[in-house]
């Protein structure tokens, strides 16, 4: 009798140690989009936030921890505490800055394995814009014109080792050719400065530049994907062009810090995917022109690593960026 | 107390330390300034402008210590009070700190203590109110949830 | 013309409907409010209430927004003024001159004149974004780097006329704030620069922090310290309102401000920020009695307010014009546009008059509004310096606190500013002036960087800055500043004993 007193007296300890560990989510959670406003990190992290606020009833608010590509606000996630509160709407630069890290002996700012992948949320292949009123029509002519004034012709990035700095990158190693680099910081400014006609070309997500394509103010010439981009579907791609090695997708996917635990992430991953399919989220990617792919736990992992490789073999192709 | 060539010597260190990191970092040229140019640079200038300042400090150390100086150890207090407030911010969450911290103040006012509690009481208030209702900003929440 | 006016009243036909009327005067309030807070402004403003937009339609949204943007701006000066806090970058100049006047006794002067500077400067400029957005759009997006570069070089001369003591301590402090301003990650190359490891510090240490520390906290503290308690200043009804002298001065620096802030607004970047030191310099420049700069001159602060006011507006030009995320807060305008389904680009004006000439009319009524509201409040915000001083200053330090960590959720965004606070107080007890400082801060990175991209640009060639049509010229005009400046540079670069008997005879600006 006595034994069994004890038992539910500590059952009700118990219940009582669990009630005093908050439910998750009991307060807002921030998801940290690492580029400035108006780039594609935060026009995709704060409809993936919205989404999330609804499913989850708990605010989900977007917090734009901008510099040096991405970096800072990556190594902010990394460092915070595993609870779910802290996420990351990353870009394909996640896996870049490590090894760039690498590239300058240095301690790196973090690295990929203190993410948990959550879910991928979307993957656009960058596109080669030049201003309208340069003369090249074709991505031949472009290429062919590259060959032949090395260095000569310039293009902007959202910074150095950014996203659209390695999309440049790796067409510039696949075609054989060499471009002039002006980093800028974050895609915004990038895109200014191509529509100011100060570099000759940008690669940039289609859903920024779309509308200064359809203006008549950008030229598009040729697509990263594997697939011609639905609204463009007359720019051919680099690998109907020969050179399969340009491959770049700009993807935005969710992480949190590794640790968290594994009843968070699972909410979580459910979350993200009745967040993908919210009418509102649907509509909200659909108006900023990016198509929505959604891949979670081992697929995600899957896709994370191999484009993983990818970019730290560019990386290593572009080495140390010294001034001579 | 020549207090320009202390203020001088002392930024000469600054700017010393400044160019010493400047030329760690790579300087490169004029043409293609490096990582470490404008550290670098801007050390020296300082450097020469506080080397002028020292020199020329040595004329008019009369004039330097003529200011009259009633002070009073609050400003050391209040600066601790701020730092406090810092340390204790993340642990603690910000209305608790807030209203420690003015309590803190207005009794090194001399206020009364009932003003002082019920003050303090309001001001924490008001910041939670502006800052977490209303704005909705993540000030860190102390162990009670708020 | 006459389609000018009928979108117009197309546009006002919308602004005045109640429920666009009813947002414009939400986000004016709010946008108030905001800026009165210390250390938080525009652009933490809007970004903390961005995601309370969403809900609304495109129009309201974006009408909201704008209002939250010069509600902030006109707020800002507020705690400028009262207390030297500067709510954000734009509003520092407003701290020297407009502080010096409350000491005076005329804080309701220099509120109801900075109100009054930014009304006139917010309206006329919405009537230049009006008829010339296209044409000047087109031109602002030549700013590229290398005119970027130009006119921060520009802005450099403003040094020259920001201090009133020893142009040596004014250089050593410009210098100072250089290298404060290159602590970070350095954006062209990837390396780290005097951060030590401290993960915040990879972005550069913030305007707001620095400039909140140099001049509010090292206010409070040496005040805090004086042996007597500073007199509470109890102004009658009629001290409110500026003298009739007092708009005679400012009148002709509201005009000069609005035209410079205007200008500088519609350049991509952040360099609408240094339009409000260029307009203090002018002004000090053009002065009859430029000692009086410093201590409370009236034109110090019409100037620069009208000037911050109306690059607000200037920003606005490429933004709406063709869609370029012009600077931070244009960006986050966007992306609130974006998520509504306006694809901002270059054919916005037509695909979307609705939205384009409604937001031209919501900021005419935005800015009437911000008038009415601002104008009455006055005086509530003078009769805090009622407040004896022991109650003022505690409160008004842990606002300080808590609105400059809200801004990034970073408590070393407060520990810089604590640290600046520290070394503004001891600066003061040395003769050295702080307003270089946060010059240095605010200019050198994008000097920088505009230098740097520039080059890489041309790859490496010095020819790009004059090979350029606009950065030659801005170039020349620096020139011609030089040699203009360069003698009472010379005069007021000498020794204490030579500046002071220059001083008694007067004629130390020629």
């Amino acid at each position: 009798m006595r034994l069994s007193r004890v038992c539910s007296l500590a059952v009700l300890a118990a219940v009582a140690v669990a009630s005093a560990q908050e439910p998750y989510p009991s307060r807002p959670i921030t998801m940290v989009a690492p580029f400035p406003p108006g780039g594609i990190a935060d026009l995709t992290a704060r409809p993936v936030a919205a989404a999330m606020e609804k499913v989850l009833k708990n605010p989900v608010g977007v917090l734009n921890k901008t510099g040096a590509a991405g970096a800072v606000g990556m190594q902010f996630v990394a460092t915070s505490k595993p609870d779910g509160y802290t996420l990351l709407l990353a870009l394909s630069s996640i896996s870049i800055i490590p090894e760039a890290d690498k590239l300058f002996g240095r301690p790196p700012a973090f690295t990929v394995d203190q993410f948990a992948p959550i879910a991928l949320i979307s993957a656009d292949p960058t596109i080669l814009v030049v201003p309208a009123d340069k003369p090249w029509k074709t991505a031949a002519e472009f290429v062919e014109d590259a060959k032949r004034r090395p260095g000569q012709i310039s293009y902007s990035s959202s910074g150095v080792y950014g996203t659209l700095h390695m999309a440049m990158e790796l067409l510039s190693h696949a075609a054989g050719i060499k471009l002039r680099h002006v980093p800028y910081a974050g895609g915004g400014p990038a895109l200014t400065a191509v529509l100011g006609g100060h570099v000759d070309a940008l690669a940039s997500g289609p859903a920024v530049v779309l509308p200064h394509i359809k203006a008549g103010k950008l030229r598009a010439l040729a697509g990263w994907g594997d697939k011609r981009v639905v609204a463009l579907p007359e720019v051919p791609t680099f690998k109907e062009l020969g050179f399969p090695d340009a491959e770049f997708y700009i993807w935005a996917g969710v992480f949190a810090p590794k640790g968290t635990p594994e009843p968070v992430l699972a909410k979580l991953r459910d979350a993200l995917r009745a967040a993908v399919n919210d009418p509102d989220f649907k509509g909200a990617m659909e108006k900023i022109e990016t198509p929505i792919v959604f891949k979670q736990g081992a697929e995600f992992a899957r896709f994370f690593e191999a484009d993983a490789g990818r970019l730290a073999e560019g990386v290593r192709k572009v080495g140390r960026i010294e001034t001579k | 107390m020549p207090r320009d060539l202390v203020s001088g010597l002392f930024w000469l260190a600054v700017a010393i330390f400044a160019a010493v990191q400047g030329l760690s970092l790579k300087l490169g040229n004029l043409n293609r300034p490096g990582a470490g140019f404008f550290p670098f640079w801007g050390g020296v200038v300082l450097g020469l402008l506080s080397i002028v300042l020292v020199v020329s400090s040595r004329g008019r150390d009369a004039a330097g210590g003529s200011r009259a100086r009633s002070e009073s150890s609050k400003p050391l207090v209040v600066v601790g009070a701020l730092l406090g407030y810092l340390l204790l911010l993340e642990t603690l969450g910000f209305v608790a700190v807030t209203f420690l911290f003015l309590l803190l103040l207005f009794r090194l006012e001399r206020l009364t203590w009932a003003f002082s509690v019920v003050s303090a009481g309001v001001g924490a208030l008001a910041s939670y109110v502006l800052f977490q209702l209303w704005l909705k900003t993540q000030l860190p929440p102390g162990p009670f949830g708020f | 013309m006459d389609d000018t006016l009928q979108n117009l009243a197309l546009g006002f036909s919308i602004a005045l409907s109640p429920a666009i009327l009813w947002y414009a005067f939400v986000g004016c309030v709010v946008g108030t409010l905001v800026g009165v807070l210390p250390g938080v402004g525009p652009l933490a403003g809007i970004s903390l209430l961005l995601p309370a937009t969403f809900g609304l339609d495109a129009t309201r949204a974006i009408v909201m927004l704008a209002g939250i943007y010069y509600g902030a701006m006109y707020g800002g000066s507020t705690t400028s003024i009262l207390m030297r806090i500067p709510g954000e970058a734009a509003s520092v100049m407003t701290c020297i001159d407009g502080y010096a006047m409350a000491r005076k006794g005329r804080a309701g002067a220099a509120l109801a004149i900075a109100a009054v500077g930014s009304y006139v400067a917010g309206t006329v400029s919405v009537v230049a974004l009006m008829l010339l957005a296209p044409p000047l759009a087109s031109f602002a997006l030549r700013f590229g780097p290398p005119e970027y570069f130009a006119l921060l070089l520009l802005g450099l001369f403003v040094l020259a006329y920001m201090s009133s003591g020893s142009m040596l301590k004014a250089l050593a402090m410009a210098a100072l704030g250089l290298l404060l301003g290159m602590i970070g990650i350095d954006q062209m190359t990837g390396y780290f620069r005097f951060a030590y490891g401290v993960v915040e510090l990879g972005d550069g240490i913030g305007v707001v922090p620095v400039a909140v520390g140099l001049f509010g906290l090292a206010e409070i503290l040496a005040t805090a310290g004086l042996a007597v308690p500073p007199q509470v200043i109890k102004p009658t009804l009629r001290e409110l309102l500026p003298t009739r002298q007092e708009w005679r001065e400012s009148a002709a620096p509201i005009g000069r401000g609005t035209v410079l802030g205007f200008l500088i607004g519609i350049v991509p970047g952040s360099a609408h920020i240094i339009s409000s030191f260029v307009s203090y310099a002018v002004e000090r420049k053009l002065a009859k009695r430029p000692q009086e700069f410093g201590q409370g001159a009236v034109a110090g602060v019409a100037g620069p307010e009208s000037a911050n006011n109306a690059a607000t507006s200037g920003a606005f030009v490429p933004m709406l014009a063709l869609g370029v995320p012009s600077g931070p807060i244009p960006a986050v305008m966007l992306a609130a546009m974006m998520v509504h389904g306006v694809s901002p680009g270059p054919l916005l004006i037509k695909q979307q008059p609705e939205l384009f000439w409604g937001f031209i009319a919501s900021m005419y009524v935005g800015n009437v509004v911000l008038l009415i509201l601002n104008l009455p409040l006055v005086g509530v915000f003078v009769n805090l310096l009622r407040v004896p001083y022991a109650i003022l200053y505690p409160s008004v330090l842990a606002f300080c606190i808590l609105g400059v960590y809200a801004v990034n959720g970073s408590v070393v965004d407060v520990w810089i500013m604590l640290l600046m606070g520290g070394l503004g107080y001891f600066l003061r007890k040395l003769d050295f002036e702080t307003a270089p400082i946060v010059l240095g801060v605010v200019l050198a990175p994008m000097l920088e960087m505009a230098l740097r991209q520039s080059l890489a640009m041309s790859d490496g060639q010095y020819s790009i800055f004059v090979a350029r049509p606009i950065s030659a010229t801005l170039l020349g005009v620096g020139l011609i500043l030089i040699a203009l400046g360069l003698q009472p540079l010379v005069t007021r670069g000498l020794d204490w004993r030579a500046r002071l008997a220059l001083a008694e005879k007067g004629d130390e600006h020629p």
